[in-house]
């Protein structure tokens, strides 16, 4: 039992994959390696569905791409609503990074989301986006009026907001692919062959998908909500609505 | 596993945002711009039908107005074609009318004077037997005598007018 609590930890444990010999030595975790690994797969794949891209007769790879984008652009364009299209694109590719993320547990690597920096930077990144969308759309005074609203008493719920929003982002994230990482872990432990194919088709690929959707509905919801000027009042009610769906 | 390390954060936002403008670049704008040139192809395909089929309308209704107006000349001219046809045609009925009736004009008056002549003709030559006659009378033996010479001068008047006639049939003809 100790052995497994051992093997376990040592799984656990996020290791530095290299350090960068200045500023008296930077660690780099083997989850940034991982990450590189996904972005190169991403970019890989992109420059391969757009390569010899025509207007007409598009072929069957051609096809792919415009689906994909097509997607991406109605799911996205769905969640942000008109005003916050713009975004879009950012969520999308944060989408697709979660995603992929998550499935590399498949091919024997460590998910980045395991490590709680990575999914404290995602947060930091989605708290600064739905802000910067705010002030952006509402000019700074009138981002600033929208913490008092609806009702003056809840400015300091608004204020918390700022924190509770990227600590719930980050720690849903993480603490869901950790958990996953931790019984895909025990059962391999405990039977290594057959038994972990069938529970990481639900913990590494549905839960790994499951939560890059939520990471991005939920920065896509405080988007939304932050760049619409009207109606807040129906606004906190499907917020609240999507939070206890989550 | 739950140490926090900053340049990690770092890396991570740094990542991101690599990864988020390589897949603007190489993902969402090239096909963006490939869909927006088709649209914006189809949009001109549209445009160019309209105008052809607008150009294919106005050619349409200037030929048709060309085959009216064909067609209202064919009419015309059919309608002209007849009236000219059917005044010529009485004109020539009107003068074989006025020349037949000339021809019979004349016909008429030659007969007259033909007849007249021969009239004339006939009394000169009976005066002239009634004057040999007389003459004869005059030398006659007798009566039975007279009356034998008389018939055949009679006779030979009538042969020498048959000849006569037969002559003038022949030069006729």
């Amino acid at each position: 039992m100790e052995r497994i609590a051992e093997e376990l930890l040592e799984k656990l444990n996020v290791n530095t994959a290299f350090t960068i010999p200045i500023f008296g030595g930077i660690p780099v975790h083997e989850s940034i390696v991982v990450s590189w690994i996904v972005m190169a797969v991403l970019l890989l794949v992109s420059l391969w569905l757009t390569h010899g891209m025509t207007v007409q007769n598009p072929g069957k790879r051609q096809l792919l791409a415009e689906f994909v984008v097509q997607w991406l652009d109605n799911f996205t364009e769905g969640m942000l609503g008109e005003h916050g299209k713009q975004y879009g694109q950012y969520i999308a590719t944060v989408l697709m990074f979660i995603g992929l993320c998550n499935i590399t547990g498949i091919f024997g690597m460590k998910p980045p989301a395991k490590d709680m920096n990575v999914t404290i930077a995602l947060a930091l990144m989605s708290i600064i986006l739905i802000e910067a969308a705010g002030i952006r759309a509402k000019t700074f005074k009138g981002w600033l009026k929208a913490f008092s609203q609806p009702i003056a008493i809840v400015t300091p719920i608004n204020i918390l907001e700022l924190v509770i929003r990227p600590l719930s982002l980050c720690m849903r994230l993480f603490g869901n692919v950790l958990g996953a990482y931790v019984i895909m872990a025990l059962i391999e432990f405990i039977l290594p062959v057959g038994l972990p194919i069938v529970f990481s088709l639900y913990f590494d690929i549905f839960d790994g998908f499951i939560q890059a959707y939520v990471f991005v509905f939920l920065t896509s919801l405080f988007i939304q909500e932050a760049v619409e000027v009207e109606e807040t009042e129906p606004k906190k009610k499907k917020k609240k609505k999507a939070r206890a769906e989550a | 596993m739950l140490s926090i390390n900053v340049w990690n954060i770092l890396f991570t936002v740094i990542n991101v945002l690599i990864l988020f403008f390589l897949i603007k670049k190489f993902l969402f704008k090239p096909v963006h711009n490939i869909l927006e040139q088709r649209e914006k192809e189809i949009a001109d395909k549209y445009a160019e039908s309209d105008r052809i089929r607008s150009e294919a309308d106005a050619m349409k209704a200037e030929y048709q107005a060309v085959m009216d107006g064909l067609e209202e000349d064919r009419k015309q001219g059919i309608a002209e074609a007849r009236k000219e046809a059917r005044e010529k045609a009485d004109r020539m009925i009107e003068d074989t009318q006025k020349y037949c009736d000339q021809m019979v004009e004349e016909a008429r008056r030659k007969g007259a004077a033909a007849a007249e002549q021969e009239r004339r003709k006939g009394e000169e030559l009976i005066a002239e037997m009634v004057r040999t006659a007389a003459g004869k009378i005059v030398n006659a033996e007798s009566n039975e005598q007279m009356f034998d010479e008389f018939l055949k001068e009679v006779e030979r008047e009538a042969d020498k007018e048959a000849l006569t006639k037969a002559l003038a049939g022949k030069d006729n003809k």
